[in-house]
């Protein structure tokens, strides 16, 4: 009788950010996912740059179209935040659809690193990074990880 | 007193003059074509010439206008006729419309040989096709695709840029530039992290005012940096237009090339496709389809771009066919002029050059145009806007509100077309004359006149050809063959149609319906051909079928509703003859008419002009016989006569003057005292000499007062005496020829009120004598002295009058 063992299923995770190219990454992720059992799992990495800044009474938001700027406000930087996870998970979802790929959605503050030690426990467990992220707080945090990195170059 | 017979027997018709009969007459059909356009044109000599030469003039205002009655075979002889010429002349060129690319509210006409534009509007077809599947093959052209990639991220790298150096010096001045979705924000940092509130706070205040300071300083060249950007785009958006024109243009100039050539010869359909190909260039965006951000209802359909490249057909001749001949049978303002059409879209009315349609006026271009004259003045602004196309010899097509200046509304003015054509109006007499003296414009426009006759004269040869027309129509009509004596008949009912026994009626309408109804009742008995007695019965039935007020009124006479006497004598009272004309049928009946007379100032009373029932002739008949009276009686002594005449019993208006005969018989009657005979009717006019005058209508006349007597018993006394010169029109039913041939009933034809006193009161009339007295007891000696007596008694009665006055 053929019995199943977690340990041979293999989780991939994708850390991704508000900037990262998705189909990119998707690519890379479904060619990895192709012969392999196992869950993806993707990360999105809150930028808390914004919530910093915006405690600072004098930051000011200047627009991209036009000669106006606006306080640049706690609640204005939540909004962001929100609207940036709202956007990439969507665009993941459909991106998983189009595969037939289930996935579970995660979202990681710079701070929550107890979370990604959380996530990431087995040595196959694969952790697909874009480059961009190296000038990230958190990569020090990914590299100390227990498992296979692999860092897609998105800085073209 | 003389036997009243011996005066009227000399004024009696012979029955042989009553009607006058048709030889039974062989009807064969002409040998050839010429012979049979003959008989079309029989009677219309005058007619046809007169339309050939109008139709054959090339010149300006040399239209045609047809005057002739209903039923005259006008538009079949006007149809034959022009399209003889028109077979002359080649076919005339083809006319489109097509979008005016720099102004959609004025369609551009386009002209084309003959039968060339529907192939044009094919080849556009094709080409839009062509341009349509083309277009978007270019843009995925690899070729496309790589110059645009270069120049997306030429202007992508310039903008990178852009933010890349404001980047570099910030984080050299320990500033972050953050990118939030829709802009950015500057903030501090430190050891690569940016600064919050809690951290700011704690640095030194000189630090703080730095930083604030590069953070304002920053901001300012951020702000210039982000405004340079939109300039950059529409760059990068101008650069993308170039390269998609000068790629779609290359692709359009190929494929309109070959069309180009192909009309090399027509300046104004290679101008057009050039507008075409700079249109299609500029909209090119529309032939791609691509998947914009718009929304759905705000796009534009690509379908209607297309569309703006149709061709709309509008006037198409065959190279090698006639000149165009068209007749408009309903020339209501669209159908002849043209109209635009709308289509409604989201509760607006909508229209383009498409929905142009020209009118019998641009279809007849170059030919020639058949119209209804009653029809078009039936119609409203049809007359003036036919006119006003003519003068200018051009069509403008637009509403009537529009041209009358009405409409506020933007609507399309299309290209006026150039007019050349021949217009044929057809209509009767009275409105070409209506026209000629009250329209001034009329006489420049239609030239030529063409008088169909409404009759033919009753000669050997023209009976011969009407026998010969007849069997042509038959033919046309394909009916039974008509026996020899049905030809005679018909031919016999077209002299009655006319009025008269030397004529033939030219109303081909009516021989058609005689025909053809006589065919029905030979048929109706299976008969192989159509007999006189098929004739016969076609009148009878359709008289039976018109006769119903004629025999409410015979009805009323008999049954004394309506007071006529026909025996017996009266004095000052007389049957007259009276038609009622009811259209499509007409029938005499008598009326009685009755005169008084007594002492007055010398005045006869026509009591119908009284009370406005009597017309303007009438009125004048009335006033011609006071005068014949007083110039033949006592003309030395005043008038001293108030008499009084009235059409007994009439409740209508009363018309014409045929009556003033019997008015004046009446009157005579009245002033001698001496009774007329009611078994005798009279008609005719008559002038101040006394002279008996012709009349129309003479056979229902006679045909109205025959049946009144016959219903009650014809005794041989019973008669009509009718002016002389009316002799020739008779045309009686054979019925009262019998009756006259068996002395039951008689005609006396009359030439002067003498003579027709003597047959109505059987006494003598009396001439003048060498002592310038009527003779002793003659009826104009007894009214001689009673003017004479009224004069006397009136100048008695004044002497009277005056001397007492002057007493008092």
């Amino acid at each position: 009788m053929e019995t199943s063992n977690t340990n041979d299923l293999r989780r991939i995770l994708l850390a991704v950010t508000e900037t990262s190219p998705l189909t990119r990454l998707w690519s890379v992720v479904a060619e990895h996912f192709a012969d392999t059992r196992g869950e993806l799992i993707t990360i999105f990495i809150s930028d808390n740059r914004w919530r910093r800044a915006a405690s600072l009474p004098f930051t000011r938001e200047i627009s991209r179209i036009g000669r106006t700027n606006v306080k640049f406000t706690p609640t204005r930087a939540e909004q962001i935040d929100k609207d940036v996870v709202d956007r990439t998970r969507l665009q993941l979802q459909r991106l998983a659809e189009e595969a037939k790929l289930q996935f579970v959605f995660e979202v990681l503050r710079d701070h929550q690193t107890t979370q990604l030690h959380e996530l990431v426990s087995v040595e196959h467990d694969i952790l697909i990074i874009p480059s961009h992220l190296r000038d990230w707080p958190v990569y020090a945090e990914f590299t100390r990880l227990n498992c296979q990195i692999l860092l897609v170059d998105t800085e073209d | 007193m003389p036997d009243f017979r011996e005066h009227a027997s000399a004024l009696a018709v012979p029955a042989a003059q009553l009607r006058r009969g048709c030889e039974p007459l062989i009807s064969a059909a002409r040998a050839d074509q010429e012979k049979s356009n003959e008989l079309t044109y029989l009677g219309q000599q005058r007619a046809v010439e007169s339309l050939r030469f109008g139709i054959q003039m090339e010149r300006e205002g040399y239209n045609v206008f047809v005057l002739g009655p209903i039923g005259s075979n006008r538009h079949e002889l006007v149809q034959g006729l022009t399209m003889a010429r028109a077979s002359e002349k080649g076919a005339p060129d083809d006319w489109c419309y097509v979008n005016n690319f720099s102004n959609p509210e004025r369609p551009r006409a386009l002209r084309l040989p003959p039968g060339k534009a529907p192939e044009f509007r094919d080849k556009m077809h094709s080409l839009i096709e062509e341009i349509r599947l083309a277009i978007p093959a270019v843009f995925e052209d690899d070729d496309y695709r790589n110059q645009r990639k270069a120049l997306d991220a030429e202007t992508q790298k310039e903008v990178e840029e852009q933010l890349r150096r404001i980047e570099e010096q910030a984080k050299k001045e320990g500033i972050a530039v953050l990118q939030t979705p829709t802009g950015y924000v500057l903030a501090p940092l430190h050891n690569g992290k940016v600064l919050d509130d809690k951290e700011f706070e704690k640095l030194p205040s000189e630090k703080q005012k730095s930083i604030h300071a590069a953070i304002q300083r920053l901001s300012e060249e951020l702000e210039a940096r982000v405004e340079s950007l939109p300039r950059l785009r529409k760059r990068h958006h101008e650069r993308i237009r170039d390269l998609e024109r000068e790629v779609t243009s290359h692709t359009v100039s190929v494929l309109l090339e070959e069309l180009k050539a192909d009309y090399r010869e027509l300046p104004d359909v290679v101008s057009y496709l050039d507008d075409v190909e700079q249109d299609v260039v500029a909209n090119a965006k529309e032939f791609r389809q691509e998947d914009g951000a718009t929304l759905p209802f705000l796009r534009q359909d690509s379908s209607a771009v297309l569309a703006s490249y149709e061709v709309n057909l509008v006037v198409s001749n065959e190279f090698g066919k006639p000149a165009p001949v068209v007749y408009e049978p309903n020339p209501s303002y669209p159908n002849l002029i043209g109209k635009i059409e709308h289509r409604a879209e989201m509760g607006a009315l909508l229209t383009d050059f498409r929905m142009v349609r020209v009118g019998a006026l641009q279809q007849a271009n170059g030919g020639y145009l058949i119209l209804d004259i009653h029809r078009i003045l039936g119609r409203p602004f049809v007359w003036e806007a036919l006119k006003q196309a003519l003068f200018a010899r051009q069509v403008r097509i637009e509403s009537p509100a529009d041209a009358l200046g009405f409409v506020s509304t933007t609507t399309l003015k299309p290209e006026s077309i150039p007019l050349d054509v021949k217009v044929v109006l057809i209509g009767e007499r009275w409105l070409y004359y209506i026209l000629s003296n009250y329209d001034k414009e009329f006489s420049s426009l239609f030239k030529i006149a063409a008088d169909f006759d409404d009759v033919l004269e009753r000669s050997d040869e023209n009976v011969q050809a009407f026998a010969q027309l007849t069997h042509q129509r038959t033919e046309s009509c394909r009916l039974l063959p008509f026996e020899a004596a049905a030809v005679a008949r018909v031919i016999e009912q077209r002299v009655r149609g006319a009025e008269d026994s030397e004529r033939l009626s030219m109303d081909i309408s009516s021989l058609d319906d005689l025909l053809t109804q006589a065919d029905y009742w030979a048929r109706q008995r299976s008969a192989t051909s159509v007999s006189v007695d098929d004739v016969i019965r076609a009148i009878k039935r359709r008289d039976h079928r018109l006769s119903r007020v004629e025999e409410r009124v015979v009805d009323a006479i008999q049954r004394q509703t309506i007071l006529i006497d026909t025996s017996g004598s009266c004095v000052g009272q007389i049957n007259g003859l009276a038609v009622v004309d009811l259209g499509d049928y007409r029938f005499g009946h008598p009326v009685r008419i009755t005169a008084t007379t007594r002492i007055g100032t010398g005045d006869v009373v026509d009591i119908e002009r009284e009370v406005e029932l009597g017309g303007a002739i009438h009125s004048k008949g009335m006033l011609i016989l006071s005068a014949a009276l007083s110039a033949r009686y006592a003309p030395e002594i005043p008038l001293s006569l108030h008499g009084s005449v009235v059409f007994e019993q009439s409740y209508s208006g009363v018309e014409g003057d045929s009556a003033s005969v019997a008015e004046l018989c009446a009157l005579l009657s009245s002033l001698s005292n001496v009774p007329v005979l009611q078994s005798i009717a009279c008609t005719g006019s008559v002038n101040q000499l006394g002279r008996i005058q012709a009349v129309g209508g003479v056979n229902d006349k006679i045909e109205g007062f025959y049946e009144v007597c016959r219903q009650r018993g014809l005794d041989g006394s019973h008669g009509v005496v009718i002016p002389r010169d009316n002799v020739k029109h008779l045309m009686l039913a054979e019925e009262i020829v019998e009756s006259v041939e068996k002395r039951e009933f008689s005609i006396y034809a009359a030439q002067h009120i003498d003579e027709a006193i003597e047959i109505l009161t059987g006494a003598t009339a009396g001439d003048r004598g060498s002592d310038d007295q009527f003779p002793e007891g003659s009826v104009n000696r007894k009214v001689e002295d009673q003017l004479i007596h009224y004069a006397r008694k009136r100048k008695s009665f004044l002497e009277t009058t005056n001397g007492d006055k002057q007493h008092e």
